[in-house]
């Protein structure tokens, strides 16, 4: 990048900062999310609400899957826009 | 003026590869904050937010795969013909036409990035103005188009 080195280099490496920043946060919430469901499925198990349990259930798995994917999509697709980078057009 | 012309040129090539590059990383960024949303959403049992975020990762992906993808065809259909002019205005018209080429491109570019991160906070009004901004440029190009050999021929260059 030429003339342009440095600045990237300093952009790239708030944005290595960021990134790990956001990606320890989304794992905090989908810690505490699961947290609560499991806490939801506990109680409703304890008292026989099984419809409570299940919800519990579901919304673990479902936080699991929407995490994972997303961990598992985004380099993905980091990988196919650094791939879309065209030469200057003039 | 050739030289000049290559050098200034240069410079701005660096440039496009320096946006595009910082494009790409605001795009990931911007994906990845709605994916925290998104997390948040059903972490809190928000089906509103959980649909806006799914719409967020995919506009801001698009967004920016749009911009990589058309900005340079539409900015190397809209270039200045290198032959502009004639006689001692051709070199003037050459440089110009180097210049403005460069400048039209990286300012479509900006407005990609401006809407790739308006998109990443959920807003429209961003993608709006970016979409104006591309389509101020591209008339100001073909203008000039039109202009440099009209005002070649006015001042009796050519």
């Amino acid at each position: 990048m030429g003339v342009f080195d440095v600045v990237y280099n300093h952009i790239a490496s708030l944005s290595r900062d960021a990134w790990a920043f956001m990606t320890g946060l989304l794992v905090i919430v989908a810690m505490l999310g699961g947290l609560y469901y499991v806490l939801q499925g506990s109680a409703g198990m304890a008292f026989g609400g099984s419809k409570m349990a299940a919800y519990a259930i579901v919304g673990i798995v479902g936080l699991v899957i929407v995490v994972l994917i997303a961990f598992l999509m985004l380099p993905e697709l980091g990988d196919v826009l650094k791939n879309s980078i065209p030469a200057a057009p003039f | 003026m050739a030289e000049a012309g290559a050098v200034l040129q240069g410079i701005l090539r660096q440039g496009w590869l320096t946006m595009a590059a910082f494009l790409v990383v605001i795009a990931l960024l911007g994906a990845l904050a709605q994916v925290l949303k998104l997390t948040s959403g059903v972490f809190l049992g928000s089906g509103i937010w959980v649909s806006q975020a799914v719409a967020g990762i995919f506009g801001v992906i698009e967004i920016a795969l749009f911009g990589l993808q058309a900005v340079p065809v539409i900015a190397h259909s809209a270039s200045v013909p290198a032959n502009v002019g004639c006689g001692p205005v051709i070199e003037i018209g050459q440089f110009s036409a180097a210049l403005i080429a460069g400048i039209g491109s990286l300012r479509m570019l900006k407005g990609i990035v401006q809407a790739v991160v308006s998109a990443s906070f959920g807003g429209s009004g961003g993608v709006s103005t970016a979409l104006i901004e591309i389509a101020e440029t591209l008339f100001g190009m073909l203008l000039i188009t039109v202009a440099a050999p009209v005002g070649a021929a006015f001042f009796g260059a050519c």
